[in-house]
């Protein structure tokens, strides 16, 4: 049965006014947008054409370490979720792998606090799960020296895995015209130039980020 | 040492070794960084913001062109388009192409403009221009020929009268050159752009 699928039976509880209020709002704005103002536009514009070759900002790496922090289970992020429905809707397979590592986790830690309070669990489970955890790291490490991994990049970088990146390079528009120019046509003309180039920039931009 | 003992000591230390050794392994590999290529053309600028800002410029100083051309402001019209030629321009001596043809189409819109207005000298400037920014056989270069030969279509008109019919002639055989030549160049485009069959 697909988790998406909504079951009849169950009752939903209601919406937060709070959230319900933010939720119309933003439909509305979707299917009635209304025009900004040209300061914000132009706000709008430069963050769409800031470098995307410029170093991180301080802010910028310390997000970035809480957010990979955060999904190796350390810790708290705001984008934890959303990051992790993406990876489930791109690799499902790794969910159980996550939930097998958080069982672990916790497992050590109700574990040791249960030593801590006086309270001896049987030997035999303590035992167990040393074992168990020395077999996954022994395997882990083994996997790590046979098998080439890539470069574990900083976390604020992120950088392609493939060995080539490549980019759209500037060229001649001549190609995007297929007749003589007309007089009185040249806005148009230079509309399609830009629109063209913009494409290829977001492009280049995906590529860096090694994103396709 | 029991038995038990010694076989965690031994996963323990294999573990240990094997750890050291594949972290020097990984710290060891991926130290090339990736090359970046730009696929089928010559080595040169890519597609970046600076280009993009100019570009973006360009269009809007055009689309305020149109509008004071709207309502017959032809000097203001000329006021800002002269803002993208003399402005700043991306690449510094190496200009990418976009940009060369961009400025080039500019320059014939000015030329143009200037000739609606009689200022036949500065128009064929800015045609001169346009023609060493768009120096190799393209629509851009046929346009400016074109303009050429309106400008001097429309000098001819204007020296009609006593005395100055021999101007007037050569007004409207110059103009009969650039046409002929802006035809030449777009046949060159043409058939450039037609695949040749295989022999």
């Amino acid at each position: 049965m697909s988790t998406l699928s909504p079951d009849p039976d169950r009752d939903d509880p209601l919406l937060d006014p709070r959230v319900e209020a933010e939720l119309v709002q933003a439909l509305s704005c979707a299917v009635r947008p209304q025009p900004i103002s040209e300061a914000r536009n132009q706000q709008l514009i430069d963050r769409a054409l800031e470098d995307p070759l410029a170093e991180p900002s301080e802010a910028e790496i310390v997000e970035s370490e809480r957010l990979r922090r955060a999904l190796e289970g350390e810790g708290e992020h705001p984008a934890l979720d959303l990051v992790r429905a993406l990876q489930s809707a791109v690799e499902p397979a790794k969910d159980a792998e996550l939930a097998a590592r958080r069982a672990l986790a916790e497992g050590g830690s109700r574990a040791s606090s249960a030593e801590d309070s006086g309270s001896r669990g049987p030997a035999r489970v303590y035992a167990l799960f040393g074992a168990t955890a020395v077999i996954l790291a022994l395997a882990a490490s083994v996997v790590l020296l046979l098998v080439p991994v890539e470069r574990r990049e900083p976390a604020a970088s992120i950088k392609p895995s493939s060995s080539k990146i490549e980019l759209t390079a500037a060229r001649s528009t001549q190609p995007l015209f297929t007749q003589k120019f007309e007089a009185g046509e040249t806005s148009a003309r230079i509309d399609r130039i830009a629109l063209v180039r913009a494409r290829e920039l977001r492009d280049n931009r995906y590529a860096l980020w090694g994103v396709r | 040492m029991s038995a038990a003992a010694r076989a965690r000591f031994c996963l323990a230390l294999a573990w240990v070794a094997s750890s050291v050794l594949g972290c020097a392994k990984a710290s060891n590999e991926g130290k090339s960084e990736p090359a970046i290529v730009c696929p089928g053309q010559d080595a040169g600028p890519v597609v970046d913001p600076a280009l993009l800002a100019f570009l973006s410029r360009a269009r809007a100083a055009h689309h305020v062109a149109d509008a004071y051309e709207e309502s017959k402001d032809l000097p203001s019209a000329v006021r800002t388009l002269q803002s993208v030629v003399s402005g700043p321009v991306p690449g510094g001596t190496a200009r990418p192409p976009e940009a060369r043809e961009v400025l080039a189409d500019t320059e014939a819109r000015l030329a143009d403009l200037e000739s609606q207005q009689g200022h036949y000298s500065e128009a064929l400037a800015h045609v001169e221009q346009g023609l060493a920014l768009a120096s190799e056989p393209s629509y851009f270069r046929g346009h400016l020929f074109e303009t050429r030969g309106v400008i001097e279509e429309r000098r001819a008109k204007s020296l009609e009268g006593p005395g100055k019919t021999r101007e007037a002639q050569e007004a409207t055989k110059a103009s009969l050159e650039a046409f002929e030549e802006a035809m030449k160049i777009q046949a060159q485009v043409i058939e450039q752009s037609v695949p040749h069959p295989k022999q």
